[in-house]
């Protein structure tokens, strides 16, 4: 005889697929959406849809955005002329907790690696050719992991840029080796923007 | 490093035991297929995670079981208690804690129990291709240098992308203008990677020469040199491998695969100057292996102020008993080591305070 319930089980095998969520805490979550009130469940339901639907990439500088463009990218008061290159949107959250960079941002979307097929053309990298010519970038600052591909990455955006009159920085030091961004605390990224060496 | 006692849970053909062992010798007597060599796999889990005859873990889970453990108590040196756990279920990922907090990649393991194995395998160090060599040195380093075992795994990881990269371009499948940054990355982490073994190399060179005229006291001299494919030591490592990659640029787009690099280099080994590989003797290429051995332990021993454990498996027999006799004088004057042996009472002259231990079937016995 199973007297497990569909819907729950159907729910709670949603959760199960977020990352860092097992079987204890995808069930803890469901009986939480049981406690919840009919409208407060409605609205997450709702949400859910819309982040889906509404969220996408900005199309200049390719953050998450709720419009064509971001709200970076439409913030007056950051300075011009200045891009901090990213591997991913996420990184663009932890850079900013730092509070101390008040440049633009660009999205790759990845890095080089012909390992999982991935070369040039897969990244947004004909974007930020573009963007440098039209916004008048005259300084880059690479962010991009300290990895194999992070470095690799940097050094082909380093040769896409020279003889370009655009400074390249890479924004390194500080940084642990082998830690991805996400890791990094807010002290040691504000550090690391103070001592990023041109490449 | 001295290994204090060891719980083993469905390895191999361990059912469950768990052993106390001496600080010094430690002999493994049974007949053949009994477990000896199981034990010393189980603890050399603890040096690289994986077991030195196969390098799939699911391997060493016992037939019909679907996991194993295995955990051991130690101490350093510098007399630090630690407790090491390592658990595997089929499939999965490897489990480890030191002292109770989980490691959070396999990685960080290596080296933690500095680690000598001695197998009847190791005459290829002499005999056979570069490949075993190249293992060799960089097994040493992995355990010595946390920033040997980085350069090693990034330029590994180099080469695997740069191999697919070119595989990409001679299939015409394009990648071309990336291969420049590429090729940058490999000449850097290459260089780096060469480095650090020739370093390494000459150290055990050091406590090579010294070993083996104390073995053979009127013998030859023993050389050993670091051979790289593309460096002399001249220019720096970086121009020389950057100029080697010239030289080969278009066979590689043709074959698509890396026709240069530390990836070919090698170890020669000579006595009074002649290769011991093309002109050595069974006897001598084997006595160079366990030289070769016996130096990985001191240059660890010297790197890391902390003695590495000695597995011996079942070398002895094919010895001189003489060389044999002094061979064990090396290891029992200073490390901790596991002897095993499918004869009984194969050592006439056991030191006090040794263990001797029986397996059958998986069974072990301490006799003593
Ligand atoms: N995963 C496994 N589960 C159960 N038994 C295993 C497993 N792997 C190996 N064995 C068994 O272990 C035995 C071999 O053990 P081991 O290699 O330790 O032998 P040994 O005592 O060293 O013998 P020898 O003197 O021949 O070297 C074999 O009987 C083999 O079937
Ligand atoms: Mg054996
Ligand atoms: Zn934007």
């Amino acid at each position: 005889m199973n007297y497990e319930l569909p819907l729950l089980q159907k729910l709670i095998g949603h959760f199960k697929k977020l990352p860092g969520v097992g079987e204890k805490t995808a069930q803890r979550l469901t009986f939480a959406v049981l406690d919840m009130q009919g409208g407060e469940v409605t609205d997450f339901a709702e949400t859910l849809q819309q982040v889906k639907e509404k969220v996408r990439f900005c199309n200049r500088c390719g953050n998450l955005s709720e419009e064509e463009t971001c709200r970076i990218c439409n913030d007056r008061s950051r300075v011009k002329g200045v891009l901090c290159i990213v591997e991913r949107p996420s990184d663009i959250y932890i850079l900013e907790r730092s509070g101390k960079y008040r440049g633009g941002y660009h999205v790759l979307h990845g890095v080089l690696s012909p390992l999982d097929g991935i070369g040039p053309g897969e990244l947004n990298l004909s974007g930020l050719k573009k963007r440098v010519e039209e916004e008048e970038i005259t300084e880059l600052i690479i962010a991009t992991n300290p990895s194999i591909e992070g470095d690799t990455t940097s050094l082909f955006i380093l040769k896409m840029f020279e003889g370009k009159g655009v400074k390249v920085t890479r924004l390194a030091r500080g940084i642990p080796l082998g830690s991805t961004l996400e890791f990094v605390d807010k002290g040691t990224i504000s550090k690391a923007l103070e001592g990023r060496e041109p490449l | 490093m001295i290994v204090k006692d060891i719980e083993c849970v469905n390895f191999r053909n361990i059912k469950k035991t768990r052993l106390e062992f001496s600080g010094t010798f430690n002999i493994i007597e049974g007949m053949n297929a009994q477990g000896k060599t199981n034990l010393l796999e189980a603890l050399h889990i603890f040096s690289l995670g994986r077991g030195f005859r196969t390098r799939k873990t699911d391997e060493l889970v016992r037939f019909g079981e679907e996991y194993f453990f295995l955990r051991i108590n130690g101490k350093s040196d510098t007399k630090v208690e630690f407790g090491i756990e390592f658990g595997y279920e089929k499939g999965g990922k490897a489990r480890v804690s030191v002292n109770g907090n989980r490691l959070s990649s396999l990685s960080d393991m290596i080296g933690i129990i500095p680690t000598v194995i001695f197998t009847p395998g190791d005459v290829e160090l002499a005999s056979g291709p570069p490949a075993g060599r190249r293992l060799f040195i960089d097994y040493t380093g992995a355990q010595i240098s946390p920033a040997f075992l980085s350069d090693l795994g990034e330029f590994k990881r180099t080469l695997k992308h740069r191999n697919s990269l070119l595989r990409k371009i001679s299939t015409g499948g394009g990648g071309i203008e990336e291969l420049g940054v590429w090729n940058e990355t490999f000449v850097s982490r290459g260089a780096a990677l060469t480095r650090g073994r020739r370093e390494m190399l000459s150290e055990i060179e050091d406590a090579a020469c010294g070993i083996y005229s104390r073995i053979m006291p009127s013998g030859e001299k023993l050389g050993i040199r670091y051979r790289s494919s593309f460096y002399e030591g001249n220019d720096t490592a970086e121009d020389d491998l950057k100029e080697a990659l010239r030289r080969v640029s278009q066979a590689e787009l043709r074959r698509g695969y890396s026709l240069a690099g530390p990836q070919y280099d090698d170890i020669e080994l000579s006595l009074d100057g002649a290769s011991i590989r093309r002109f050595g003797s069974q006897g001598r290429k084997r006595l160079a292996a366990i030289v070769m051995k016996l130096s990985q332990a001191v240059v660890i021993m010297q790197r890391r102020a902390e003695r590495p454990v000695v597995l011996l498996d079942d070398i002895f027999s094919e010895l001189d008993a003489g060389i044999s006799r002094k061979v064990r004088e090396l290891i029992s004057d200073r490390y901790q080591s596991f002897i095993t042996s499918p004869k009984k009472e194969a050592f006439s002259d056991i030191p006090a305070g040794s263990a001797l231990f029986a397996v059958e079937n998986g069974s072990f016995s301490l006799r003593n």
